[in-house]
């Protein structure tokens, strides 16, 4: 069975129509790529999947429990968010926190668990994004590359089922990129389940079990990275990957 | 012209010192429930609380609308019409609660102006990793509005010391109502004022020095 499961999602911000009715299913230890030009709808996609945007209409299934947009309580919204964890194109690191704080802050705060045993966590979690030697920064004295490695220590921290990445690396200096590129590169091999939305084609190559192509709002097509990158059967992608490559 | 009485000056000061823990009950009581109001007022309206947010509306409208000494007059003399209980109620109580009530609305908008300035990003972090909004508010948000809140803040907070001096008007011997005692029984109004407004001075230059204080130390993260 399917870790997620998203049934007829629909998303319209006024007027416009931002998702047309995705269907999709996300199998555990799963990376999966969205691609897409700007406005595609990619990113609110993955903003709906936790509900940082209330879709209008679809149900959402992650690890066995659903929400059914139309009937969503803030209850099972917030169930349904913890088996997720996000990482934001702008980094979004608590300002308040510092480095360490932006880790174990969930883990004491939602799952409750006592200080030290979240600072032992957050300590390795630390180590394991190469930033054991900046604990005690503010996200203020950090760079770009390294505010996203904290971001993405701050989602492994939580262990979640789903970890949703929302153009990681969009707002990074093109120096930075591949820091943070290494580290989910890292994740990709502990087979995490990940959807990430981004515009690194190679990285997409290389870590993606399967690319979904969007466009309009709509899947448009999806499979293994050699068969979408090399083989586009539509022509929306295959005009969109001319321009991304040129 | 008669010259200005030092002596006479120097002899009010320790009387005014002695009236001094009267002003400062008022404003420090004031001050804190002022402020615990003035953060549930924003905070209804940011959550835009069903029926509670219109009620805010009118709230903070009326207080900052009408003068304070009015709303003193009126729960001082005006209420106690329509409810008995609030006869026993001395000038002191009275006084503190008008301007705490008067405080707050100001506050509340200085509080919510400062939570709206904070990027909407910090909210989604917090819902992301699966905070409810309050503990989100708690936890995240309010530590960030504080520091943008603080200046704003610190202005009612010295407005609100100030507006004590009303206070003489319900016959709270507090320091502007000893003052006067003593200006109007030796006829040296010029020193008793000149004096009073001095130990106003030297408080709000205290409030001003602790302010700096506070926000070097909310600083420090960013």
């Amino acid at each position: 069975m399917a870790l997620a499961t998203i049934t007829n999602l629909h998303k319209s911000f006024g007027e416009n129509t931002v998702l047309d009715g995705i269907d999709l299913q996300i199998e555990k230890g799963e990376i999966v790529v969205i691609l897409g030009p700007s406005g595609s709808g990619k990113s609110t996609l993955l903003r709906c999947l936790n509900f940082l945007e209330t879709p209008e209409l679809g149900v959402i299934d992650i690890a066995g429990q659903s929400v059914d947009a139309a009937t969503s309580h803030t209850k099972d919204i917030l169930a349904l968010r913890r088996h997720t964890a996000f990482v934001f194109q702008n980094y979004a690191l608590f300002k308040n926190k510092t480095a360490l704080g932006n880790i174990t802050e969930a883990l004491t705060v939602v799952k409750g668990m006592a200080a030290p045993v979240a600072e032992g966590i957050a300590m390795d979690i630390l180590k394991s994004v190469g930033l054991a030697d900046r604990r005690d920064a503010w996200p203020s004295e950090l760079s770009g590359g390294q505010q996203q490695r904290i971001g993405i220590g701050r989602a492994m921290a939580l262990d979640a089922d789903l970890m949703l990445f929302d153009e990681p690396t969009s707002a990074l200096d093109p120096e930075k990129v591949y820091e943070v590129l290494d580290l989910m590169k890292q994740l990709a091999r502990q087979k995490r389940t990940m959807i990430i939305v981004t515009h690194e084609i190679p990285f997409a190559r290389e870590v993606a079990d399967r690319i979904i192509f969007m466009d309009g709002g709509k899947i448009i097509e999806q499979g293994m990275p050699e068969q979408v990158l090399d083989a586009p059967q539509d022509s929306r992608t295959q005009t969109f990957l001319r321009q991304v490559l040129s | 012209m008669t010259e200005f009485d030092f002596s006479f000056a120097m002899g009010l000061l320790p009387q005014l010192l002695d009236a001094l823990p009267t002003t400062l009950g008022m404003t420090l009581l004031a001050t804190v429930l002022a402020l615990g109001l003035g953060l549930c007022l924003a905070l209804s309206q940011i959550f835009d609380v069903k029926g509670l947010s219109r009620f805010t509306d009118f709230y903070i409208s009326f207080f900052r609308g009408t003068p304070l000494l009015v709303q003193l007059f009126l729960f001082y003399y005006g209420l106690p019409q329509i409810f008995p209980a609030m006869t026993s109620i001395s000038a002191f109580e009275a006084v503190t609660l008008a301007l705490a009530l008067h405080f707050a609305s100001y506050m509340a908008e200085i509080i919510r102006a400062a939570i709206l300035g904070i990027d909407r990003s910090q909210m989604e972090a917090c819902l992301s990793v699966g905070m409810d909004r309050l503990t989100a508010m708690r936890r995240i948000i309010l530590p960030q509005a504080s520091r943008i809140a603080l200046p704003g803040l610190m202005n009612s907070f010295i407005d609100l010391l100030k507006s004590t001096s009303l206070a003489f008007t319900l016959g709270v011997t507090e320091i502007m109502s000893r003052a006067q005692l003593e200006a109007a029984s030796s006829f040296n109004f010029l020193e008793s004022y000149l004096v009073l407004a001095l130990v106003y001075w030297m408080l709000v230059i205290i409030m001003t020095w602790v302010q700096k204080l506070t926000e070097r130390r909310l600083g420090e993260a960013y």
